[in-house]
């Protein structure tokens, strides 16, 4: 089907018509096929998916409106597969683990989309804490550098064990060493820390 | 000749001969089976009948 005829057929889709509408139905059914394989893996038939996939299709062109500005291939898309999902939800046949970089779809350009792009996070969201896991690692490879007690004092103050935070005079007590005398040790470590840090960055 | 309406044809779905529906790839839909199955939800117990039938719409179209 050319462009100029599938324009034509959607410029008449809203009246309803039933031999308009099982055009377009029939045009896109390779694309239910192609979106049907991609579920394969869930346990269902290819038949199965198929159909239920026709099924989405065909909700696709009773309910596209051709005056908003989406092609009907895109819209049919994911009428198509929300069909699916849903069967497959409803019936319990999802995986119940999916990683983030799972590719949900694959454009016809072959870009893949995955999980990760479409959670609903703000978009710097899996990466911060990517970067904050980097710091973390760096921190701990910068503490080996130090001697036992000056990683003691640290891991004391800023609860770097798991265990909570402690003021410089509940480690004084516990080290039997005078407040000043930590804070004095603390401030010489959180340089050469920095310095550390620095290098390895 | 019946002028410009559509000659009978039998439903896929309910089997009985109507005169409306889609006719993909040969297979007819009737528009009353059209209208129950896109209502119907996936886990109404009709919706497994209803994906038994579309499979003779992709047989349809393979062949």
């Amino acid at each position: 089907m050319t462009r100029d005829e599938e324009a034509y057929l959607l410029s008449k889709l809203p009246d309803g018509d039933a031999a308009v509408r099982s055009m377009l139905i029939e045009r896109n059914l390779r694309l239910v096929v192609y979106i049907a394989r991609k579920f394969e893996n869930t346990g269902l038939h290819i038949e199965d998916l198929v159909s239920i996939g026709t099924i989405g299709l065909i909700k696709a062109v009773n309910t596209f409106d051709p005056a908003k500005k989406i092609k009907l291939a895109t819209y049919a898309s994911r009428c198509i597969e929300n069909e699916i999902l849903m069967f497959l939800r409803r019936n319990n046949k999802l995986k119940s683990e999916v990683s983030f970089d799972e590719p949900l779809n694959v454009d016809w350009d072959g870009n893949e989309l995955l999980l990760s792009d479409v959670l609903g996070t703000e978009a710097d969201t899996i990466y911060r804490n990517l970067e904050e896991e980097v710091d973390k690692s760096l921190l701990y490879d910068a503490l080996d550098k130090l001697t036992e007690r000056e990683r003691t004092i640290m891991e004391l103050r800023f609860g770097l064990g798991g265990t909570g935070e402690m003021t410089q005079k509940d480690v004084a007590d516990l080290l039997g060493i005078s407040q000043s005398y930590i804070s004095r040790l603390e401030k010489r470590i959180i340089k050469r820390l920095r310095r550390e840090f620095n290098r390895m960055m | 000749m019946e002028g410009n309406r559509p000659a009978w044809d039998t439903c896929i779905v309910c089997t009985q001969a109507k005169r409306y529906g889609l006719h993909i790839f040969g297979k007819f839909v009737c528009e009353d089976c059209e209208r129950e199955m896109v209502a119907t939800d996936v886990s109404d117990p009709r919706y497994r009948h209803y994906i038994e039938c579309m499979k003779e719409i992709w047989l349809a179209a393979l062949s």
